[in-house]
């Protein structure tokens, strides 16, 4: 698994995650290529979204989190005694199911981690927020009410706020969690083009149980069960000539309904 | 429902303005800004409702910090186990009757505020204001924290996805979230500690006068439900006296109502 033809943006090499001594993810060994989509398919309650958490350390927090094994960032250990955990969540951004919105207007909310990371670039805030929420997708539709507040946006307009909220503190990786099922089929495609569009720029791991999506955006698939990587490649691969059973299953609809 | 209550608050309103009705007869505005209140002769309510706003302004400044401060790292850093704890205590504390921390008050902040200043009297407006802050900690702590408690776990994970330390997503994510039920919680507490009677009548000192200069709280004081508590039982049957403990009534109801539509308006505005 370790000589990838193209560079890895984050590596696994068994990696075990237990909370409270329950087992959620074994032994996984994966690498995420850089600038690329990566999907991470797989049945409800196969750890998809504990992966993806764990690449950030967003798990830190929950009680009885338990981790082993080699996790790599940009080729450096991030489970390490003196890795900066707030330095690697700049590094490698986070988007949720449904969008969070803070309770103040558009723009602060485009610059909210910004402005907290970086209070010395006050005067780039409103450049920076300009051109997250323009790679966001989001600009035409809020220049004229920035300062509106971030409430009055649709689902689908927040989610996007939320992915700019990310970029503007210019991750390298960018972590989203089923960022279109909470939202309309229209919003859901505007936010499929925007990840398009950002893998030129950004790496991004996308869990998602929407298969036709998966299939749409994705350059690569993770196909996760019972914790652990049942079958990874790119998505042609898995699609068209699935090594295991169980893959062809679940692709062909037959392994999950949730 | 909620007529009913309407219909209840609009009926004690027109009771209290009707029975009110012969001391603004008699006195005018001099009932608001009269200085002089003497049973019988002149009815001028400055005094308590200076001393009203005073100790209520008073005691919220004093507890402010401890409250909030107690809500924030109870709900934000402590292990949950001690927060059932804490939370267990501060509504038993809530539910201690206001008479059992008048005689505390008088037993031992009376005392200590004498010796503490070198006054004469411990009984002043500032020893009401301080256990007025101590009467209503509790209340304003347990809603706060169930406010900030109450914010989204969401909203705490998006704000560490994006780097933040854990005092930056407390300040910046969480008490802005939980704002509109924090300023819930400590209006609640407000019209609590202004409605306040028998404590604050058995530290407050009972002078219906405004201290010269205005901010001398070592002096003593009167607040309105002090006022009404203490005379209200000689003046029933007379006829100006009572008319005039009744407007007095009306005073205190009419600023508590203010002080709840300034609450629903901040709160309106923080959403």
């Amino acid at each position: 698994m370790n000589s990838h033809p193209f560079p890895l943006a984050v590596e696994c090499c068994d990696a075990s995650v237990s909370y409270n001594g329950k087992p959620v993810l074994e032994k996984i060994s994966v690498g995420i290529p850089e600038k690329n989509v990566t999907g991470v398919i797989g049945p409800s309650g196969s750890g998809k979204s504990t992966l993806l958490r764990t690449f950030c350390r967003m798990n830190d927090r929950v009680p009885g989190f338990w981790v082993q094994g080699q996790v790599r960032v940009g080729g450096d250990e991030i489970y390490a005694d003196d890795v900066d955990v707030y330095q690697l969540r700049r590094k490698v951004g986070m988007v949720f199911q449904t969008p969070c919105v803070f309770p103040t207007s558009i723009f602060e909310n485009a610059i909210f981690g910004l402005k907290r990371l970086f209070p010395h670039l006050k005067k780039e805030f409103s450049t920076k927020g300009e051109q997250a929420l323009r790679e966001a997708g989001l600009w035409e539709e809020v220049k004229d009410r920035l300062h509106k507040p971030a409430v009055t946006l649709s689902l689908g307009q927040q989610q996007r706020l939320a992915i700019a909220r990310s970029l503007a503190i210019d991750p390298e990786i960018l972590l989203m969690d089923e960022p279109t099922s909470a939202l309309d089929p229209k919003s859901s495609q505007a936010v499929e083009e925007l990840i398009l569009a950002l893998k030129t720029r950004h790496t991004i791991v996308l869990v998602t149980h929407n298969l036709a999506q998966a299939r749409r955006v994705a350059d690569r698939l993770i196909f996760l069960r019972e914790g652990k990587i049942w079958e990874a490649g790119t998505t042609e691969e898995l699609f068209n000539s699935p090594a295991m059973p169980e893959t062809r299953a679940y692709l062909a609809g037959h392994g999950d309904f949730a | 429902m909620a007529f009913i209550s309407l219909a209840t608050v609009v009926m004690l309103f027109a009771f209290l303005v009707q029975q009110s009705l012969s001391v603004i007869a008699a006195e005018k505005w001099n009932f608001l800004f009269g200085l002089d209140w003497w049973a019988g002769e002149t009815y001028g309510a400055l005094p308590m409702i200076y001393g009203s706003l005073m100790v209520t302004g008073l005691a919220l400044i004093l507890v402010l910090p401890l409250a909030l401060g107690g809500a924030v790292f109870t709900s934000e850093y402590l292990p949950a186990r001690y927060r059932l704890w804490i939370k267990g205590l501060m509504e038993l504390f809530a539910g201690v009757p206001g008479i059992i921390y008048g005689l505390l008050g008088v037993a031992l902040l009376g005392g200590w505020v004498k010796n503490t200043f070198g006054l004469i009297d411990g009984n002043t407006l500032l020893t009401a204001a301080l256990l007025l802050g101590i009467m209503v900690l509790p209340t304003i702590m347990t809603l706060a924290e169930d406010a900030l408690h109450a914010v989204p776990g969401q909203y705490r994970d998006t704000a560490f996805s994006l780097g933040l330390m854990k005092w930056q997503v407390v300040l910046s994510a969480v008490i802005p979230k939980a704002l509109p039920g924090i300023a819930g919680a400590v209006f609640l507490g407000l019209g609590r500690a202004m409605g306040e009677t028998i404590a604050v009548m058995l530290v407050i000192g009972g002078l219906d006068k405004i201290p010269d200069p205005w901010f001398n709280v070592f002096a003593s004081g009167q607040s309105i439900p002090s006022k009404l508590g203490r005379e209200a039982a000689e003046a029933i049957g007379t006829d100006l006296q009572w008319s005039a403990l009744m407007a007095l009534g009306l005073t205190l109801f009419l600023m508590v109502m203010i002080l709840t539509f300034m609450g629903n308006f901040f709160l309106k505005r923080a959403q």
